[in-house]
């Protein structure tokens, strides 16, 4: 099986989609989507790990909403200024419905999970992978969303993991107070969005 | 954040993007000021957004008449501007456990600030990241670093702005600790 012919089956494309937006297109080295919310997580010491999956499935399932959604709203002259609205209606019913299924399972953590959903629901990551898909719709099939949003809930979690390493040292005496905490993360953050870009070699679009 | 680290790279993109910013989030949190205490949480924060949705509406519209090049050029950080934590969090967190006249300050103040901050972001990522200012060459300036127009120059310069902050309440909480009172307190 040839490279070509295995990225154009539905695997292919899903697999492309969702390593570009691991990597090349991190939403947060990148484009910076969802740095504030990075830095709740680890400032709070939460389990990342559950706030990214819970993030993955929103923007998952939001995402899938979306795609067959944008059909009717490109066909508006006025879809520039009426998307954030359907997003947001998307995302809002997604929202409602991961709450009333949190409540429903018999989960250990529920209320540390409701507030995780609490707050990934209207974030930029998951608001900014469906505008980035709805601006690129012509050019992606389904497998393409469903790998892109993937990609962006894992792409947010790889961003928090890479970042909680660090942050300990970040915080320490060894820091200049001025620079200490949230000024120097924001130059390692710039560090890591650097070694992407330098592997991308040009600017994404926007 | 990330409008301003990724697309306030030069004055014009800053001017737009902290129009929009104020005139949105002002107007947003006035309108759901409004809404019931008694609804749940879930429901206002849904609440919150829609009416940011609603509210960018107009304002787009008008924003997009007046600077139509520049409204291109941010892509989807300018729609990305309802899900702003201004909206999301500090209305619920903050502004609606004000009085109505008070909150409306603290939003003003807030939209002023971030205005502010914007443009300074932008000026000084245009200047010397691009030797422009609005996007009229500056012959003085023998210098630009390509850098600056970056996300990772956004970053960068970000950190140096918070850091210079941070410097300027250390200094001024070290000097209030400093002063002594006739009877030997803290001023």
């Amino acid at each position: 099986m040839t490279g070509d012919y295995f990225s154009s089956t539905l695997v292919g494309q899903m697999l492309f989609s969702f390593l570009l937006t691991l990597v090349t297109q991190n939403m947060v080295f990148s484009r910076a989507l969802g740095t504030t919310t990075v830095l709740w997580v680890i400032r709070r010491r939460l389990d990342f790990v559950a706030f990214g999956i819970i993030l993955t499935i929103i923007t998952l399932l939001s995402s899938i909403a979306a795609y067959f959604t944008l059909p009717y709203l490109l066909e508006s002259p006025y879809s520039f200024y009426i998307a954030p609205l359907t997003y947001v209606l998307i995302i809002s019913i997604i929202y409602i419905l991961m709450l009333l299924i949190t409540n429903r399972l018999p989960l250990k953590h529920k209320r540390t999970i409701r507030m995780f959903v609490h707050r990934c629901a209207f974030n930029s990551t998951v608001l900014g992978t469906l505008l980035l898909l709805g601006s690129e719709f012509k050019t992606l099939t389904l497998p393409s969303f469903i790998g892109f949003s993937i990609g962006s809930g894992v792409g947010f979690l790889l961003a928090v993991y890479m970042i909680s390493i660090a942050y300990d040292r970040l915080n320490s005496d060894d820091i200049p107070a001025s620079f200490r905490g949230f000024p120097i993360t924001l130059f390692y953050l710039g560090i890591l969005s650097l070694a992407i870009y330098g592997m991308i070699g040009h600017e994404l679009p926007i | 954040m990330s409008p301003v680290i990724v697309v306030a790279n030069t004055l014009s993109n800053a001017l737009v993007l902290g129009t929009t910013l104020s005139l949105l989030t002002l107007f947003t949190i006035l309108f759901v000021s409004f809404t019931p205490k008694s609804a749940p949480y879930t429901i206002r924060v849904i609440l919150y957004v829609l009416s940011a949705c609603a509210m960018y509406l107009p304002i787009s519209f008008a924003v997009s008449v007046i600077f139509q090049e520049t409204v291109l050029r941010l892509g989807i950080f300018l729609p990305l501007l309802v899900t702003n934590s201004l909206i999301v969090h500090h209305t619920e967190m903050r502004f609606l456990r004000q009085k109505r006249g008070i909150m409306c300050l603290d939003v003003l103040m807030h939209c002023v600030g971030f205005f502010v901050v914007i443009l300074i972001v932008g000026l000084i990522r245009e200047v010397f990241g691009n030797a422009t200012f609005m996007g009229h060459p500056l012959t003085s300036l023998s210098f630009k670093h390509d850098w600056l127009m970056l996300p990772f120059g956004g970053f960068i310069l970000l950190g140096f702005l918070v850091a210079m902050a941070q410097r300027s309440r250390l200094y001024f909480a070290a000097k209030q600790q400093a002063t002594p009172t006739i009877e030997g307190e803290n001023v």
